[in-house]
């Protein structure tokens, strides 16, 4: 059962194939196996989400995902090239510090700015703050990462 | 920072400044990491180091931007290498031999502010507001001090009601992200940040330290806010909703919140 086997998986865009045994983590699988270090581990146990990736299009935390459950799945880092709006908020309202939250923030606000995009209204601050929630900072106090998720969903808006 | 520091010393821009990796093995040992002291002491050597190596470029006669002037100034030879080595400020006696003395030149000032709500039922905590005033002497990147003053009350705010840390033997209880419970975005208040400056002559470009200070008042201002809230002297953090019951309960015998 717990015999390597060929995973396939896109990993941001590029068909990889990797040989891993079958509860390896997600997060190992990137970082050791496909050498994408952008993705940190914060806590390893699910509390923290510094390990945040998409899988196919839904927020999870990678220290959480053994590969078997990832077999052709669509799988989306920190080093996709479609973060840039996101990316450049954090530059310039000053959202990250140390960076150890910062991979798994950004695809987070990307998570948020992709859901509220498209709605009719502005999100109130208790619906911003519930969508980072998941995701620990020790560094900034949230604020400037608050005021990075603002400016990246004011941007993604028509 | 240091690029900064750097940059408007030199007269050049902040992408023009490298900094060489740090590495223990090719710079005299500075003793121990304490006091917030990394901008204004080693900002300060940073600043003199890159005054000297600007008047020695300046001394020749060329014109243009630094980076160029830099470039024709080491082609013709020039020594592109400064030393600085800290010294205290006169008036500041200090035996580093003996380590007697008065170590600190400056002192950071703050003033915080925390408005909290407490639920009768369950005593539990939550700030509402958070106001944080700091005499940082200059702010060389304003959005990072900022950061640095936010980030820090933060975790004095999660020391003043959150952060439980008990031992059995020697060994910490909460060793992991589950049972030491940091503040999420929910737990945390909307925060403001004012900061003043009131140069401070010995730093670099007046600035002072600001590392461990946004850690120091937080806790000191929710506890405060919360006796203020309930009447009861909150004699310890962090002001758990078992420690709040209880001293509630003791100060009201026989009654109901
Ligand atoms: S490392 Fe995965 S949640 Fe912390
Ligand atoms: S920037 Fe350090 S943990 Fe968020």
């Amino acid at each position: 059962m717990s015999e390597p086997f060929e995973l396939e998986l896109t990993v941001n865009g590029t068909p990889r194939t990797v040989r891993v045994a079958p509860l390896r983590r997600l997060l190992d699988v990137l970082r050791e196996d496909l050498a994408l270090t952008g993705t940190k581990e914060g806590c390893g146990e699910g509390e923290c989400g510094a390990c945040s990736v998409f899988v196919d299009g839904e927020l999870v935390n990678s220290c959480l995902v053994a590969a078997c459950q990832v077999e052709g799945c669509d799988v989306r880092t920190v080093e996709a090239p479609d973060l840039g709006n996101v990316q450049a908020a954090f530059l310039e309202e000053g959202g990250a510090q140390c960076g150890i939250c910062t991979p798994g923030m950004v695809l987070a606000v990307q998570a948020f700015v992709d859901e509220w995009a498209a709605r009719g209204r502005e999100p109130d601050d208790v619906e911003l703050r519930a969508a980072l929630a998941g995701n620990l900072c020790r560094c900034t106090g949230y604020e400037k990462i608050l005021a990075s998720a603002r400016t990246a969903l004011r941007r993604a808006r028509p | 920072m240091f690029l900064a520091i750097a940059a408007d010393a030199l007269g050049a821009e902040v992408a023009e400044v490298r900094v060489e990796e740090p590495d223990t093995s090719r710079v005299p040992d500075s003793g121990p990491t304490v006091a917030s002291r990394t901008c204004m002491i080693v900002g300060g050597c940073v600043e003199r180091a890159c005054r000297e190596l600007r008047a020695r470029v300046d001394a020749a006669p060329t014109a243009g931007a630094f980076r160029d002037r830099a470039r024709a100034f080491l082609a013709g030879g020039g020594d592109g290498a400064v030393e600085t080595v800290y010294s205290s400020p006169p008036g500041l006696r200090w035996d580093d031999e003996r380590y007697r003395g008065d170590a600190y030149p400056a002192y950071g000032w703050a003033a915080d502010v925390a408005e909290v709500e407490v639920d009768l039922d369950t005593f539990q905590v939550q700030v509402t507001r958070f106001l944080s005033t700091v005499d940082v002497g200059k702010a060389i990147q304003p959005a990072a001090v900022e950061g640095q003053i936010e980030g820090g009350s933060l975790q004095a705010l999660g020391f003043a009601h959150l952060e439980v840390v008990t031992t059995e033997q020697g060994r910490v209880l909460q060793d992991r992200m589950a049972t030491c419970i940091i503040p999420t975005t929910l737990d945390t208040p909307p925060m403001e940040v004012a900061l003043v400056e009131v140069p401070y002559p010995g730093g670099p470009s007046g600035a002072k330290g600001v590392g461990e200070l946004p850690m120091d008042g937080g806790a000191p201002a929710v506890a405060s806010a919360i006796e203020d809230a309930l009447g009861v002297h909150v004699e310890a953090v962090p002001a758990t909703p078992e420690l709040l019951a209880e001293l509630w309960l003791a100060a009201h015998p026989g009654e109901a919140p």
